[in-house]
């Protein structure tokens, strides 16, 4: 059945996504992920439809949108996803986990930073698999932003896209906050314009280089 | 003596009836938010598609 009409995508956006390189893939595809696959580009790389990505990217934020901002957990190990689930965090209010995952987060009671969440939403599930054997355990849904090559056992939500990009990661985050404020109905036009892809950027560290992997 | 019969939910994927002990997940569907959809550990371990009843979402 076909998503509600105001999910129909406008061309900008896409021309954004596509130039952000969200729909890249990698060159290894998983049976998982063949149903969300376009088409091979001749020099072996997957890509994903632009239409799709938006279309999951709304069911995303849709979904989210029905818990409170303190009831879900961001969670990014990536270099480029840091930076853009602390700014998605502070926009939202949800609760984030940039860079290592602390040990039984979800499991530990006795912990000081024990978080009792009903949605998790992890940016790689093979990274930050941490994050999904816990939810697991502690039986919350998963919703993960997976690629061509990311086995997707434990995930309830797939948002297909290329998560290993140094735009296309602050893109997604972007977009689902503008989503998410919007389904919440907190959102004003001065706060959506206020938010841009660079505040979701990773700003390199003088005496620090990040290293491209996609 | 009455008798008390338990009705367990069903995963919505294959149709098992899910007992507490399982590591099962519930959810409303993402997409309608009408229906709740349960999983049972070994549909979320083999990722197998589960279709809302309500709006024919196909996940995950
Ligand atoms: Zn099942
Ligand atoms: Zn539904």
């Amino acid at each position: 059945m076909e998503a509600k009409d105001y999910l129909s995508p406008d061309v900008e956006l896409q021309e954004l996504l596509v130039k952000s390189g969200v729909h890249l893939g990698a060159k290894i595809k998983v049976a998982h992920m063949e149903r969300f696959i376009y088409r091979m580009r001749p020099d072996g790389v997957y890509l994903f439809e632009a239409k799709k990505i938006l279309e999951r990217l709304n069911i995303a934020a849709r979904f989210m949108a029905l818990f409170e901002p303190q009831k879900i957990l961001v969670v990014s190990t990536h270099v480029y996803g840091i930076r853009a689930v602390q700014r998605f965090c502070e926009v939202t209010g949800c609760i984030p986990v940039a860079g290592k995952i602390p040990a039984g987060i979800l499991t530990n009671r006795t912990l000081k930073y024990y978080v009792e969440p009903e949605v998790v939403l992890v940016s790689d599930p093979r990274y930050d698999l941490q994050a999904v054997v816990e939810a697991s355990i502690a039986r919350k849904p998963v919703i993960a932003m997976c690629s061509t090559d990311n086995v997707c056992d434990d995930i309830d939500l797939i948002i297909p896209m290329n998560n290993r990009g140094r735009t296309s990661l602050p893109f997604a985050f972007w977009y689902l906050a503008r989503r998410y404020l919007i389904e919440r109905g907190e959102a004003t036009p001065e706060l959506l314009s206020s938010l841009t892809i660079e505040q979701f950027t990773a700003q390199p560290v003088p005496g620090e280089e990040y290293q491209q992997i996609i | 003596m009455a008798v008390k019969t338990i009705v367990f939910p069903r995963c919505t994927s294959c149709n098992r009836p899910i007992t507490p002990d399982m590591k099962a997940v519930h959810f409303t569907c993402p997409n309608c938010a009408k229906v709740t959809i349960w999983r049972c550990r070994i549909c979320r371990e083999l990722a197998r598609l589960y279709t809302c009843p309500a709006c024919g979402f196909e996940g995950p």
